[in-house]
């Protein structure tokens, strides 16, 4: 990892892991990382650090939760001027 | 303007992911439910002003973070942004390449990293500033675009993406110092 198109990289690296860079710029980075083994990799650790804290920080849902909301609404949501 | 009497059937199958925002945020089940009923109840109340066509999800998620924000970490003392510095990019892979052991083998490095986010994830998360934990928590961990937490913490588009990546680059700073600090790894300490 060095030089200017390697720096260009390692800026981007979010912009790009986040689908959030498009097109030739996405193509560009593309381009480099098949080229630098040392960018590559930097790409591929910060992908497994994307998917690792989703998955270690994931919630499980509560089937009973949606129930428990409308029983509530329907019980609280008419205190106000606003409600039915 | 939305029709209050849709508001269930548009608004509840956010609810689940509602949910896990606000378990991730608080980290108790029982405030994370008593955020997401508080959130449902003003929803509902104002849904009169939501302008149908625009980003339902977006405005709920705002509505939850702002409750959570008012309840929850008014009080506490957090680190201020000009304490998280600059902070280098892919800061964790060069941290651990300089302590050997992405030179070990890949699943070394693998296994390793599972270890330190393992071990220390919620607490580098909540040692965060506020203003960088929520871009992390509502990009890594709900998956939404920078337009959509743009919108949910009514800040600018490039507001986003810079506390978004150095919020990242500072949690994974935390990581590693904590991990340093429970003996998880030997690496040089910066």
């Amino acid at each position: 990892m060095s030089g200017g198109a390697c720096r260009k990289a390692s800026e981007k690296v979010y912009f790009y892991l986040d689908k959030e860079i498009s097109g030739f710029r996405r193509w560009q980075i593309k381009r480099h990382l098949r080229k630098c083994g040392g960018c590559s990799d930097g790409y591929d650790f910060e992908a497994h650090f994307k998917a690792a804290i989703r998955e270690k920080t994931a919630v499980e849902a509560d089937p009973e939760l949606i129930g428990r909301l409308r029983a509530f609404l329907s019980e609280h949501g008419s205190d106000d001027a606003l409600g039915k | 303007m939305a029709d209050q009497a849709d508001f269930e059937n548009d608004a509840m199958e956010f609810a689940p992911q509602l949910y896990s925002a606000a378990l991730r945020m608080t980290r108790n089940p029982a405030d994370a439910e008593d955020v997401v009923q508080e959130t449902y109840l003003k929803a509902y109340r104002a849904y009169h002003t939501f302008q149908a066509g625009t980003n339902l999800k977006a405005w709920l998620y705002r509505i939850l973070t702002n409750t959570y924000i008012n309840k929850y970490r008014t009080a506490q003392r957090r680190p201020t942004e000009t304490e998280l510095g600059e902070l280098e990019d892919f800061y964790l892979f060069k941290r651990m390449g300089e302590s050997g052991v992405s030179t070990a083998s890949e699943s070394a490095e693998d296994e390793l990293l599972d270890t330190i986010i393992d071990s220390n994830i919620r607490d580098a998360l909540e040692a965060l500033p506020e203003h960088f934990r929520m871009p992390v928590l509502l990009a890594d961990m709900e998956g939404l675009s920078y337009k959509e937490i743009a919108e949910i913490l009514d800040v600018p588009i490039g507001t986003v993406m810079s506390r978004l990546h150095r919020g990242r680059k500072a949690l994974q700073k935390r990581l590693w110092d904590f991990a340093q600090e429970r003996g998880i790894t030997t690496g040089p300490k910066t």
